[in-house]
């Protein structure tokens, strides 16, 4: 006997999932080529957070650990690029640190992308301590000796000879921590060892992916700011009206999710509508 | 644009197209990507760990400063003055400075004093230690400086959620049911965000209340009990849904990046010329496929 020929929806339901990677891949490229100039409107995190970098008092000093690697340079090369750019306006001193081995480098490369704008000098106004083992270790090592802790910078200078580490010994010679993060050690740890215990303001720019996780310290005051994922580096640059890499990129950002939001109400329309008509057939 | 820029930028997009052959199918092509970013990501992770790690904080203060120490003659002197010190905390290290003599103040002097860089040869033995696994008969030997790092680590992560993270969210949850001033706004300007407004604290005390509730297994969830347990499920659902979206954010935000790196003027003939060849590749394999089932039929 011949195999009954499946219905169209019920082929559609198992539809070849490269037909929708390609769907998606469709979708993502063409606002890359032909932008639609969606609006991106600024929350409150993210206002916050540039908030509690304008209100750093001129001269003091902020430490910046850049916890994060190639895997989330989408999300957070954005992010960092324009908080440098945002700080180097500022007075301030910017010290940078990484408890990732690949932190360094992806410091390095957004600096090399504000380098130019500012005036700043390496190693009076900014330094690249460069990565360090120890993950909550070298949090809570901080407190106690920074200078012992990172003994020499990113290009093994020590940090004795460097002007923007004068006077700088612990966390108390620290204005505020701004954690870029990826995952583990990131914002978490960072809250978790340092913020109670040395009471240190904190505000930290996450992949999107750890955001739900650090809503509720924003919501507790235990972080002042907070910036999740690309739309979040986004809302950043414009709210800085340095508009860069983050808004161009939103507008594949909202299609590529109207996309899978479409899938998503497919694929439970057409699992319903294939049950209800094979309940029906049966009963018949 | 220089060559090593060139040669970088066909890598980068050979590579980034190899893993996404994946999604077509299982290759070689994406096997070899894969096995090269894994070779690639242990290597450099070793050479950082040496000149970032080992080089500064242990090897240059050993040779460097322990290695004076020994030519000026102090080294026992200086060793038992800083073990001795490392034994106490910082008021008693304080008050014990306090009682040294002059001369033992002045071998002792912060400046001069390298014999805080002795106490560096614990933990390089320790490090030594681990290299034991290597040995059968000695491996034992490791879980010496293993149960420093899960002694140390446990310790710390136990207080840091304790401090850091339990108790500060326990006090972030001690609210008022209702906002103070959200109903006040709500009447003066009323409006969708006014609203949920007041609606935010008694959200999140409910929420809270019945998915502990939910994680209570105690007591059988059945008639009220079971009733504020499902509540829990419900707002344990909104926060998974919120994760995955998420998750989707990011993941949808990474191939942004790739695309737009591979539309890059000094990147798209490269990815072009690539394209077609993997594309070439795919279909010469899918003949040969046809071609082999066809002869073994």
């Amino acid at each position: 006997m011949a195999k009954p020929t499946a219905r169209w929806t019920e082929r559609l339901e198992h539809l070849d999932r490269r037909i929708i990677f390609l769907v998606v891949a469709v979708g993502i490229l063409v606002p890359l080529v032909a932008p639609l100039g969606l609006p991106v409107t600024v929350t409150e995190p993210v206002q916050a957070f540039r908030d509690q970098i304008d209100g750093l008092p001129p001269g003091s000093a902020v430490l910046v650990s850049a916890d994060w690697d190639p895997g989330s340079r989408a999300e957070l090369l954005p992010a960092t690029v324009a908080l440098f750019h945002h700080l180097f306006q500022r007075d301030v001193r910017v010290l940078i640190i990484s408890l990732w081995p690949a932190g360094p480098r992806m410091v390095e490369q957004a600096l090399a992308e504000v380098r130019g704008a500012h005036t700043k000098t390496y190693g009076k106004d900014y330094v690249n301590l460069g990565f360090k083992e120890g993950a909550e270790v070298v949090m809570v090592s901080l407190g106690d000796n920074l200078p012992a802790t990172f003994p020499a910078d990113y290009y093994g200078t020590p940090v004795s000879t460097l002007p923007v580490l004068r006077g700088i010994k612990s966390y108390k010679d620290i204005a505020m921590v701004i954690t870029l993060s990826a995952g583990y050690p990131g914002t978490k740890e960072w809250v978790q060892q340092v913020q109670d215990r040395y009471n240190m303001p904190m505000i930290s720019a996450c992949a999107g992916v750890s955001a739900p996780e650090y809503y509720p310290y924003y919501q507790a005051g235990q972080l002042k700011g907070l910036i999740g994922g690309l739309k979040a580096s986004a809302e950043y640059e414009t709210v800085l009206e340095r508009k860069g890499f983050a808004v161009a990129a939103m507008d594949a950002q909202a299609l590529g999710h109207y996309i899978i939001i479409g899938f998503i109400i497919l694929g439970n329309a057409l699992y319903l509508i294939n049950k209800w008509t094979n309940l029906g057939a049966r009963k018949e | 644009m220089d060559w090593s820029m060139t040669v970088g930028n066909v890598l980068a997009v050979f590579l980034t197209l190899a893993i996404f052959s994946f999604l077509y199918r299982d290759n070689p092509i994406y096997k070899t990507a894969e096995h090269f970013f894994v070779g690639l990501a242990a290597g450099y992770f070793i050479v950082i760990q040496y000149h970032t790690v080992f080089l500064p904080n242990l090897w240059q203060p050993l040779t460097h400063d322990v290695a004076a120490l020994f030519r000026s003659g102090q080294a026992a002197q200086q060793l038992a003055g800083s073990l001795a010190l490392m034994q106490l905390g910082a008021a008693a290290q304080h008050g014990l400075w306090q009682a040294f003599s002059p001369d033992i103040k002045g071998i002792l002097d912060p400046v001069t004093f390298h014999g805080w860089r002795l106490a560096l040869i614990v933990p390089l033995a320790m490090g030594l230690l681990m290299f034991t696994q290597l040995m059968k008969k000695y491996a034992w030997l490791s879980r010496w400086p293993m149960a420093v790092v899960i002694g140390s680590f446990s310790g710390l992560a136990l207080l840091g959620n304790a401090q850091g993270d339990l108790l500060p969210q326990i006090k972030a949850n001690l609210i008022p049911f209702i906002k103070p001033g959200s109903w006040t706004a709500f009447w003066a300007d009323p409006g969708l965000f006014t609203f949920l407004d007041v609606l935010w604290n008694p959200v999140l005390i409910i929420g809270v209340i019945s998915v502990l509730i939910y994680f209570f297994f105690s007591v059988e969830h059945k008639g009220a009990i079971g009733g504020v347990a499902a509540v829990g499920i419900g707002f344990l659902m909104i926060s998974f849904g919120a994760a995955y979206g998420n998750t989707v954010m990011t993941r949808i935000s990474l191939l942004i990046e790739r695309f737009d790196f591979l539309l890059k003027p000094a990147t798209r003939y490269i990815t072009l010329v690539t394209l077609l060849l993997l594309l070439a590749y795919f279909i010469i394999t899918a003949f040969k496929d046809k071609h082999k089932a066809r002869i073994e039929r």
